[in-house]
């Protein structure tokens, strides 16, 4: 079977913000424009880098150096924490413009997201559109916060489109110039294939990705993924949407590169119930409960260990979630000194209401209290009222950007 | 440099009908008047039930953080960055 390219006139727009948390910040700070800057988790020597600005990229300064790494390629960079505020308000904003454009917006991530213009009627040609939103990006939010705009037939070629002329670029790919972007690009420059995929696709002779474009189905649903994924690659090369669904969040977690290593587990219990905390605030805040609890610590000799286990009643309360946690935790084979401390709860299940009795069970009067301490953090801010192990703990595992709140 | 501060300082902010923005032009903070030249970014949060917003503004080459309680209407300085 062979299936021809998408010849329809491509309704899918892909944009993201270049250097999102650098560029924002150089738009709060104008002293810091056009200077070589990054936003690190730490701003000590081990501290890692998550947003590069142009100007430092230019230097060699990628996403996941440690900022000593860093200061090796450029002296004077300048090194920021992260303000994820600042951050949250950004991404809002640009959702609020792209909405103003179609109903159907998906944000990818904290500084990407995906407008489907299906079914909108279009007032003038969709490139005028995305330059049109470049520029309101640039009045409405930051004269500083430029973005990649790329736009194609389906989410994976609008994000390749998006990924061609970094920074600032506006891309279109059609099924007039798919090829000749085919050739211009790497096998890992394609969303979905990381080295493993290259090397797997490699040892069956498909080295770019036009060759991938190239093979026929029955090679890459047979022997290349062995499964519907090889159909899904086959269709999502010739520009034929596959990629619509929005799966809904299947857990939440919280992890914590730890500033002071160790494993003392009188010093890893407190870091636990804040990741619990705040990760149950967020099960709760999404009305939900969790029958699972997942702990995973990654030791500063490089190894790691995780486990998970499913819990008999669905889990509401932080201490639930602590206790659950803290179990698993205890049965992590060897003492070694912790680098990151990460949980997540899983086996989401919508909360359902309890019926309130006259002799209410531990369990329920913890659902209640639950409630109840919520209620007062969202009244008068975080950790007004916390578990008395977390005393001392303020300036630990502080806001980072998880994808909300 | 980035000092981190928390001192009440006076703000005259101007409020501009045809763009629909405030700025802050004017702070007095000890003895010193400032004149701000340049708001970066501002933005508000919910701390609790309390509306604040925060102004990033620059004036003669350094960097402030301004604070504003909508509760209490109080102005609080809260980050001084110099060139580095």
């Amino acid at each position: 079977m062979t299936l021809p390219v998408n010849q329809e006139q491509p309704k899918v727009m892909h944009i993201d913000l270049n250097s999102c948390f650098a560029s924002i910040e150089q738009q709060a700070n104008p002293l810091l424009r056009d200077k070589p800057i990054a936003v690190a988790a730490y701003d000590s020597p081990n501290g890692c880098i998550l947003a590069p600005s142009i100007e430092a990229k230019r230097f060699g300064i990628k996403t996941g150096m440690r900022v000593k790494d860093a200061k090796n390629l450029y002296k004077g960079l300048i090194v920021l924490t992260p303000d994820p505020p600042k951050y949250r308000i950004v991404q809002r904003r640009f959702l609020e413009i792209f909405k103003s454009y179609s109903p159907t917006v998906s944000a990818k991530s904290i500084d990407e997201a995906v407008i489907d213009f299906h079914g909108v009627k279009l007032k003038k040609d969709i490139s005028e559109i995305g330059i049109e939103i470049k520029q309101r990006i640039r009045e409405e939010i930051g004269e500083w916060i430029s973005s990649n705009v790329g736009i194609s037939t389906n989410r994976f070629l609008a994000k390749l489109a998006a990924s061609l002329h970094k920074p600032d670029g506006l891309d279109v790919i059609t099924h007039e110039n798919l090829i000749e972007t085919y050739k211009n690009v790497g096998l890992r420059d394609l969303h979905g294939i990381n080295f493993r995929y290259e090397a797997r696709l490699n040892s069956f002779g498909i080295f770019t990705p036009l060759d991938f474009f190239n093979a026929p189905l029955t090679l890459l649903k047979k022997r290349v993924f062995k499964g519907i994924s090889g159909y899904y690659w086959y269709l999502r090369l010739r520009g034929w949407e596959i990629d619509s669904i929005d799966f809904k969040r299947r857990s939440f977690g919280q992890s914590y590169a730890l500033k002071y290593k160790t494993a003392d587990s009188k010093k890893l219990y407190p870091l636990l119930l804040k990741l619990c905390e705040k990760m149950a605030r967020r099960i709760r805040k999404n009305n939900l409960t969790a029958r699972g609890v997942h702990v995973a610590c990654s030791y500063t000799d490089g190894t790691y260990w995780h486990k998970g286990e499913m819990s008999s009643n669905a889990l509401y309360s932080t201490f639930e979630f602590y206790e659950k946690a803290k179990e698993i935790l205890e049965k992590s084979p060897q003492r070694k000194s912790v680098a990151k401390l990460a949980v997540s709860a899983y086996g989401l299940v919508p909360r359902t209401p309890v019926q309130q009795t006259l002799f209410e069970s531990k369990t329920t009067k913890l659902r209640i209290l639950s409630k109840a301490l919520d209620k007062v953090n969202d009244m008068f801010g975080e950790y007004t009222i916390a578990p008395a192990t977390m005393l001392g703990l303020k300036s630990e595992i502080i806001d980072r950007i998880a994808f909300g709140k | 440099m980035t000092t981190q501060i928390n001192e009440q300082v006076s703000v005259s902010l101007a409020y501009d009908a045809n763009n629909g923005k405030a700025f802050p032009y004017i702070m007095k903070r000890k003895n010193e008047v400032i004149k701000f030249e340049k708001l970066g970014f501002h933005h508000k949060v919910y701390e609790g039930k309390d509306l604040i917003h925060y102004f990033h503004l620059i004036a003669n080459g350094t960097f402030f953080k301004l604070r504003l309680d909508t509760n209490t209407l109080s102005w609080r300085l809260i980050e001084i960055a110099s060139p580095a």
